[in-house]
């Protein structure tokens, strides 16, 4: 299984979250990539440093086994609609702020326990999830959670985390038990 | 204040704010331990320099934290309540030294005998949770974060930092020649029973404490909901924590909460002539 995660992957993960309507996304994830790479020509909101910033992120969220690369973040952010991607892009300021408050220098810069520790320091870990609230919680919101959700709802995070469903199949009792680790 | 002293405290805390400065660069700023918080070398200079070079090493610190800013191109509101945090680090450990009655030892803090360690231990933790709960309340007015938020955030790191830098520093500064450091007599102790005692140990730990549970049952309550609470019995419950009522994580109670605090510290402390212990001279120096 190659647990890099591609673009298929943030589709999936965007269907899930309802940016997609039913049938014709969930083919679109089964389709190769593209008719994405117009789509993502398009989207203008998030600069490339921006996107360098949320990969960034996920070497600090995503378990070590799951590799996100730029073509994900990019397809799954993408596509997001404009004010999710300008609420993300004004997250992504917050945290460079606050990387250059305490290191002086750019989140994307920083080395993983660094990342980590910025995060900590401003409270990210310990704020409560407001899309429109202070800064720790508007990256917790717009960007950790978000990140988080693309990767569990997509078929190679989920496979990682052992909550995959097979796509077009709801999963069922046996899916749940093979949720719980304690009994595998 | 003659004008040779005056030139000396000028030179001692720009001397300061430039060795604050340089480790906070060359350190790049947080250094992440094998376990635990990360360290704030630079964080971690402010309070065993404010000890043994006083009201010099405090504002060199504090305006190390304003350069540092500078430098890194983050300069903002949030800079005023580092650097305030930063005064008042290292203010009341210098002011703190010499007051608490079960570890003073009488003497400046050299770190020669364990009574010494004690002492610094006890003075540097108190003066944490005072610079931590102005940190985390001129958070709360500028950024409006919640107040358990930033306090949980700020402690561990600024507990580690001053704790793990402090008696190295301390230790190192014996080489600073006897004319930079500031006598221990003159630092116009308060004493226990005074209104000093209450505003130097009971108000800060009390902000502190009853700051971060009031934010954590505000937030914890509010989480919850009035309806929720309300179709278990415990509607109640919710009304004291009500959003509209003292804002989102008690925000409005916080601010009021902060003032009062912050009040009770600044009176302890602006009174500079407290000196209740005979045979010491007290100086506004």
């Amino acid at each position: 299984m190659d647990p890099t995660l591609s673009r298929r992957d943030a589709m999936a993960a965007l269907v899930a979250g309802g940016i997609g309507i039913g049938g014709p996304a969930l083919a679109l994830s089964e389709r190769t990539s593209e008719g994405l790479n117009d789509r993502n020509a398009q989207s203008v909101a998030l600069s490339e440093d921006d996107r360098a910033t949320l990969v960034a992120l996920t070497d600090v969220l995503y378990p070590s086994a799951v590799t996100a690369g730029d073509s994900f973040v990019q397809t799954y952010v993408g596509n997001l609609p404009e004010e999710r991607q300008a609420a993300i892009s004004e997250s992504i300021d917050d945290l460079d702020d606050a990387a250059r408050r305490y290191t002086g220098s750019e989140f994307a810069t920083l080395s993983v326990g660094e990342r980590d520790a910025v995060l900590r320091r401003m409270g990210v870990d310990t704020a409560n999830s407001d899309p429109s609230g202070t800064p720790p919680q508007r990256i917790l919101y717009h960007l950790v959670n978000s990140l988080l959700y693309a990767l569990y709802t997509s078929p190679t995070g989920s496979r990682v985390a052992g909550i995959e469903n097979p796509i077009g199949h709801p999963g069922g009792y046996e899916s749940q038990i093979n949720a719980r680790p304690e009994e595998r | 204040m003659d004008a040779s002293n005056w030139r000396q405290t000028t030179l001692v805390a720009a001397a300061v704010a430039g060795l604050f400065v340089a480790v906070a660069t060359l350190s790049g700023g947080l250094i992440v331990l094998p376990v635990g918080p990360p360290l704030d070398p630079a964080l971690g200079l402010v309070l065993p320099l404010s000890l043994a070079l006083g009201p010099a090493g405090v504002v060199g610190a504090t305006a190390g934290v304003v350069l540092t800013a500078a430098l890194r191109s983050a300069l903002a509101l949030l800079t005023v309540v580092d650097a305030g945090s930063v005064a008042a680090l290292g203010y009341l450990a210098y002011r703190l030294w010499g007051v608490l009655p079960a570890v003073a030892t009488g003497r400046s803090p050299r770190l020669d005998s364990l009574g010494q360690v004690i002492e610094f231990l006890a003075v540097a933790l108190l003066a944490v949770v005072t610079a931590v709960s102005a940190l985390a309340w001129g958070q709360l007015l500028v950024q409006g974060q919640l107040f358990h938020s930033a306090a949980l955030a700020a402690f561990p790191t600024v507990t580690v930092s001053t704790l793990l830098v402090g008696p190295p520093v301390l230790l190192a500064a014996r080489g600073v020649p006897d004319s930079l450091w500031q006598p221990y007599e003159d630092r116009t102790p308060v004493e226990r029973g005074t209104g000093g005692f209450r505003g130097a140990v009971l108000v800060p730990v009390c902000w502190l404490v009853v700051g971060t549970l009031l934010s954590v049952a505000a937030t914890l309550v509010q989480s919850i909901g009035g309806t929720t609470l309300a179709q278990h019995g415990y509607g109640f419950v919710f009304v004291p924590f009500d959003p509209a009522l003292v804002g989102a994580g008690a925000r409005r109670v916080q601010v009021v909460f902060g003032a009062v605090m912050l009040s009770l510290i600044l009176a302890t402390w602006l009174e500079l002539n407290r000196n209740t212990q005979p045979g010491r001279c007290a100086s506004t120096s």
